[in-house]
């Protein structure tokens, strides 16, 4: 069990540079699941990464679309499996050929087909403020499903600090960055958690 | 008569056209483009080589797997859209007896194995017959060590072909030379075998009926996502 890396970011603007941040670090064959309620900033994230891998096409939600393919440095496949109900919906789509290694791939809601998913991939969750104050800001956890994530994710860190001083040059934001477990609502998905909600 | 093949069910596509006298025109692509995007120009690109419009062609055959997800539901969705928009039947063949059917003219037991993915292939046995093969078994999803513990139960020589016995040699090699592996131009079904293979189904007027043709699936999942499971998501 690896930790998660905990960020939090200010704008949306902010989420670009973290969703820019991780795109060097990717390769084909790369899976990525995104988590977080409608507005959390998902498809923004997904945008700084796919402008940072060279895509100049714009870059749009795929909740009702399902999937959007990229041409970037590498090929992306955005896809969304919100409106879906079940599992073989997700391979009538080709999701085992998406996942064949010829693209990067970027989940949203992957962890409800987290089954589907290769065993090493990358969890990022996006929590909303709860601060009226901070209608923006944004809770990031990136949780390492395998040793390659986690330094792929050391990687980001220092790149998004880098990029996040040199935007608002008047902040400090290496203490935004920690390491956390993960929000435990999210360790307990059992019955319970459901009764809970 | 000329017949349109299509195999898009493996990593592997093709498109053939061709007649009782033989492949006329055909076209193959193990990688790069993808099945929808391969399939089209493919098939433009045989018959414009061979002078063949599409009003000429008279019935078409496809591959039905088992195979790639989505690579049977552009082949099949493809196959019959032809067949309404040309008014000609439609035959479809799956992979494993259209690739055993190449390699009929051996004594052992055939069998085809092509792989599925997650660490599983799709295969069957096919005993050679007359002018042909013979299917002995249904066509199964499996490990690989449950085929070659299958193999392993028959009395007589195999003749292992495809490219799930390629992937998984060393699982099938253990099983010594009782076991003949096939070698790499037999690893996939081809679009012109399917085309032979259609004809005489053709003449003999044994078509498929265009509404109910489907995918063999031998993979149909039911689960549902379990949404109310997922935190934040559209049922919390």
């Amino acid at each position: 069990m690896h930790k998660a890396l905990a960020l939090t970011t200010l704008s949306p603007e902010e989420t670009r540079i973290v969703g820019a941040a991780l795109a060097p670090t990717l390769l084909p064959g790369d899976v990525v699941s995104l988590s977080g309620d409608l507005g959390a900033g998902k498809t923004a994230f997904v945008q700084g990464l796919a402008a940072a891998m060279g895509v100049t096409r714009q870059v749009t939600s795929p909740t009702f679309t399902i999937v959007h393919e990229y041409e970037g440095r590498y090929p992306i496949v955005h896809l969304d499996v919100y409106r879906l109900d079940f599992f073989q919906e997700v391979l009538d789509l080709g999701f085992e050929e998406y996942m064949d290694g010829g693209s990067i791939v970027l989940v949203e809601w992957g962890e409800a087909i987290a089954p589907l998913l290769p065993s090493r991939h990358l969890e990022v969750f996006i929590l909303g403020s709860t601060d009226p104050e901070e209608v923006e800001e944004r809770r990031f956890f990136f949780n390492p499903k395998s040793d390659d994530w986690v330094l792929k994710l050391e990687a980001m860190r220092t790149t998004a600090e880098a990029l996040l001083d040199a935007a608002s040059p008047n902040q400090s934001t290496g203490e935004r960055f920690g390491y956390a477990p993960l929000p435990r609502s999210r360790e307990h998905r059992g019955p319970r958690a459901a009764e809970e909600e | 008569m000329l017949v349109l093949g299509i195999e898009t069910s493996t990593p592997q596509s093709s498109v053939a056209i061709g007649s009782e006298q033989g492949v006329v025109a055909s076209a193959l692509v193990s990688r790069g483009a993808s099945y929808n995007e391969f399939l089209l120009p493919a098939m433009r690109f045989c018959l414009d080589q061979s002078g063949i419009g599409f009003r000429n062609v008279g019935a078409v055959s496809v591959s039905l797997g088992p195979g790639l997800h989505s690579g049977m539901r552009i082949g099949v969705a493809t196959a019959k859209a032809l067949s309404q928009a040309l008014s000609v039947p439609i035959v479809g063949m799956a992979s494993l007896d259209i690739l055993a059917y190449d390699v009929r003219y051996s004594s052992r037991l055939i069998c085809t194995c092509l792989d599925a993915k997650r660490g599983e292939v799709f295969y069957a046995f096919y005993r050679p017959s007359p002018g042909g093969i013979q299917r002995i078994t249904d066509y199964r999803v499996e490990k690989p060590y449950q085929l070659a513990t299958a193999i392993q139960s028959r009395p007589e020589e195999v003749l292992l072909v495809g490219n799930g016995a390629l992937l998984y040699r060393d699982e099938f090699e253990d099983l010594g030379p009782r076991v003949e592996i096939g070698t790499m131009s037999h690893a996939f079904p081809h679009a012109g075998s399917i085309v032979e293979l259609a004809l005489p189904r053709i003449f003999r007027e044994d078509f498929d009926s265009v509404y109910d043709l489907e995918p063999l699936y031998l993979r149909r999942s039911a689960r549902r996502i379990q949404w109310e499971r997922i935190q934040g998501s559209r049922s919390a």
